[in-house]
């Protein structure tokens, strides 16, 4: 047995924290009254995985079922991975420690594109073939789920089905599809025929990709009348009466956001054209205080943490924000316990919010303006101005902080220097205000400006828009830097080889299993960890497989262009997005939220009956 | 109100940081709902002062805490409530009220026993055994190099741990392992350091590995008598 050999192991790596899988919370279960075996497999370190809402929702949701028992897998870091193989040790999970391949079903979660190679690496870790064709019944079933779903393509060829939206109703209707079919002892085949057959799933060998000369998709066709045309998300109807866990595993070791976390509302309506949370979460569902106010606190009974964080994609856009922030405070004001609010947006009230949930602890401020110029922010409809930035600024100042963060993405449609100046100007005016403030007596200011470089998505707005150039966006990051020297200033900017690949995975097809299979064969993996990205074998990849990147990042794409996600339907219509996309590129115009202006007729409202959407 | 309890770290966290460690007990007492005194400040803590930081892989029967309670509460209640709340592997085995005032664990605890499983790779007999270790303490020097950092600088100095090595016992012995008792300063060097310097005085030695170690004892050194924290 293995399990003897691990314990060695744990003494030689770093971070051994990252292995041990009994956590505070973590579930162990009497393995002889388990009927389907599952783990949740994440892409990245622990440290990243844990700091992740889905997994923890869906760990205890299954783990609450009888019959069920779901663990947890990771990406072992470099070190770990080469003790494992060294040593032959297949990839195991952590509460049981059992190979990954005596499992029945793993579960990758799809977070962020530069994680594929990471996902082969641990199938292959794992012993399993990463090619679905090369898989059969004696192998585990492999899933995946998330944001990157949405477009699942470029990796098509590794996974034998997606799970297309948010996954608390539909992973149990497949679970128990996988039951009756596994004590059947039927074809694979059989099984993902069924499977094909639920709401929300979606098996891509059951698709076949035609296309045209030019390189572009023709056409995407089921290969059989029993499978959908196209594959509608899946949502929850009804998130206050949803499954949220209390018992959060409680990690021994840091990870990123270390804290328990309240989800307060689903969705977005705020319309940021470059955004794809915001497109593909729609409708917005919010929870009711009452079950805030008895989540939260069974959340902090269960856990300990000295922090609890109310989570959502905008949390100044929940109705009810300064009650249940009031409210909370109230009842863990004896107990040592910290709220905060991340994605604030930039207004006066939400400085306010800002102010109640701080106290006296002057941390840091986060805002982000997006882009330079108002033009530029009416094109990506930011519906932030100048004004209510300074505004906000200059009251946060006189508050008594002095850490501010500008986020800003550079290379957005129809950008140009004078957006970049407006940068530049931005900065320099916050500096002043910050002299003015503090009549120039304190120096404790640190501005930091971070830019990100544009990456369009699919179902987003922007999907028919080309990248700029690696060569361009250097140099409007050399721009920024240049003109950002100030003792005062920290300019941060993003890899740009990172960002490009990012958007080929973004908008690829099936055609990219390959190159993605090459680049990890070649030794491409955690490509998002700086220290680890070799952007030079990811281009001889593409080379040897004669594809050519440029190609799916680079091409501004016609309103006629079949997409390679276009049997995914993510309940907002193309119609809309061609509406925004145009309004944005052309008339530099804003929409505004449908929660406070005209309905936008996004679509949403078809979706499974137009149930959902309340505005 | 203080309490001094000790606590074991046994097999499934000995993988676990001193850092952790701590953490593991301010969730632990806030789940308890025990009435803990938190300090100041925008990040409040609960207060608590531990020992020695043991390292990571070794276990330990012998860790001690100390936790300040803004009242009253019986000690046994106290540890129930605290063992409820602790992961598997950390378990409270005594609790007792001592004065508010009582000198900190940390600057009180100078002695450390471990027991330390040795694998020699071959048969050693308990007579060369001994031999090895008594002619080891007959040294009045045993001079390690210890890797330290200033400023970020990495330097190494030479160090006599001689004066922090009290006793190395053989307290059984197979085929090819034997355990050793290590009776050592707390703080002043390490069980890794004794077995560093034993291989490099005696480098037939080199296949010596380490295959477990266990902190049984931490105490406070008066006059060559030891005392539990406790006393």
């Amino acid at each position: 047995m293995y399990k003897n050999e691990i314990e060695r192991i744990l003494e030689q790596v770093e971070k051994p924290a990252r292995y041990l899988g009994n956590e505070w919370n973590s579930v162990h279960k009497d393995l002889s009254s388990i009927d389907v075996r599952f783990v949740f497999a994440f892409p990245d370190t622990y440290e990243i995985g844990m700091s992740h809402l889905g997994i923890k929702i869906l760990y205890h949701l299954l783990n609450e079922q009888k019959g069920i028992y779901a663990e947890r897998v990771f990406a072992p870091w470099t070190d770990m991975e080469n003790e494992l193989r060294k040593r032959n040790i297949p990839l195991f999970s952590l509460e049981t420690r059992e190979p990954l391949i005596n499992f029945d079903i793993i579960g990758f979660t799809l977070q962020y594109e530069m994680t594929y190679t990471n996902i082969l690496n641990m199938l292959n870790m794992a012993q399993i073939p990463v090619f679905s064709s090369e898989r059969d019944n004696s192998h585990p079933l492999i899933i995946g789920g998330g944001p990157c779903a949405y477009n699942p393509e470029p990796i098509a060829d590794f996974f034998d089905l997606f799970v297309i939206g948010e996954g608390e109703e539909v992973i149990l209707e497949l679970i128990e599809a996988y039951k009756s079919w596994k004590n059947k002892q039927e074809d694979k085949e059989v099984f993902l025929k069924i499977a094909a057959g639920i709401k929300g799933i979606y098996v891509p060998s059951f698709y076949k990709v035609y296309y045209n000369s030019n390189r572009t998709v023709e056409e995407i066709k089921p290969i059989d009348k029993s499978v959908p045309k196209k594959v509608e998300k899946r949502i929850i109807q009804d998130l206050d009466n949803a499954y949220y866990p209390s018992r959060f595993i409680v990690p021994f070791m840091e990870v990123v956001h270390d804290r328990a976390m309240l989800e307060i509302f689903r969705g977005c309506t705020r319309g940021c054209r470059f955004c794809q949370a915001g497109m593909i979460y729609r409708p917005v569902r919010e929870k009711s205080i009452e079950t805030l106010e008895k989540q939260g606190k069974e959340l902090m009974d269960n856990t300990g943490y000295e922090e609890i964080s109310l989570v959502s994609l905008s949390s100044s856009d929940y109705p009810y924000i300064e009650p249940i922030t009031e409210k909370l405070l109230e009842a863990f004001k004896t107990r040592g316990v910290n709220l905060s609010l991340p994605s604030l947006r930039i207004d006066s009230f939400s400085l306010r919010m800002a102010e109640l949930v701080q106290e006296v602890r002057k941390s840091g401020l986060t805002f982000a303006p997006e882009a330079g110029t108002q033009r530029l922010r009416d094109v990506i409809n930011k519906g932030v101005t100048e004004k209510d930035l300074l505004e906000c600024v200059k009251s946060a100042f006189e508050l008594g902080w002095h850490n501010i963060k500008l986020y800003f993405m550079i290379g957005l449609p129809t950008e140009t220097y004078e957006d970049l100046d407006g940068i530049i100007d931005l900065a320099y005016k916050i500096v002043r205000i910050y002299e003015d403030v503090t009549e120039a007596k304190d120096k404790r200011l640190k501005l930091t400006v971070s830019t990100s470089s544009f990456v369009p998505k699919a179902f987003t707005p922007f999907q028919w828009e080309p990248q700029f150039s690696i060569e361009e966006l250097k140099n409007r990051q050399e721009y920024l830097r240049k003109r950002l020297k100030h003792r005062q200033i920290t300019y941060n900017w993003h890899m740009r080889e990172l960002s490009f690949l990012e958007a080929v995975m973004a908008k690829g097809d099936r055609r990219l299993s390959d190159p993605i299979y090459k680049a990890w064969l070649k030794g491409c993996k955690f490509d998002s960890w700086s220290e680890h990205f070799k952007y030079q074998l990811w281009l001889d990849a593409f080379n040897e497989c004669g594809i050519d990147p440029e190609f799916y990042a680079y091409r501004k794409r016609g309103y006629e262009e079949t997409f390679p996600w276009d049997h995914i339907n993510p309940g907002i219509s193309k119609e809309f997005l061609v509406r925004e996309h145009r309004k944005g590129t052309i008339k530099a115009e804003p929409t505004l939220d449908c929660r406070f202006g005209p309905c936008s007729a996004c679509g949403i409202k078809n979706l499974q009956g137009g149930r959902y959407c309340a505005y | 109100m203080l309490i001094r309890a000790k606590f074991t770290k046994e097999e499934p966290v000995r993988f676990i940081s001193h850092l952790d460690v701590v953490r593991v007990f301010d969730r632990a007492v806030r789940r308890a709902s025990l009435p803990i005194a938190f300090s100041g400040g925008f990040n409040p803590r609960p207060q608590m002062g531990f020992t020695f930081p043991l390292p990571v892989g070794v276990t330990s029967s012998s860790e001690y805490v100390d936790i300040k309670l803004t009242e009253y509460i019986s000690p046994e209640v106290f540890k129930k409530k605290l063992n409820d709340n602790l992961p598997k592997g950390f378990y409270i085995l005594e609790a007792r009220e001592v004065e508010d005032d009582i000198m900190p664990l940390m600057s009180v605890i100078n002695t450390a026993v471990y027991d330390v499983v040795i694998k020699t790779g071959v048969k050693y007999d308990e007579r060369t055994l001994h031999f090895i270790f008594d002619n080891f303490l007959n040294m009045d020097n045993i001079i390690i190099k210890k890797e330290k950092k200033k400023r970020g600088k990495k330097y190494s100095k030479n160090v006599n741990i001689r004066p922090f090595i009290y006793s190395l016992k053989i307290l059984s012995r197979e085929y090819d392992k034997f355990i050793l008792e290590m009776k050592l300063h707390a703080a002043r060097v390490s069980v890794g350091q004794v077995i560093q310097a034993l291989k490099q005085w005696d480098d037939k030695l080199n296949n010596w590995e380490m295959e477990k170690v266990h902190r049984k004892g931490l105490f406070i050194k008066k006059n060559s008598e030891l005392f539990s924290p406790f006393d």
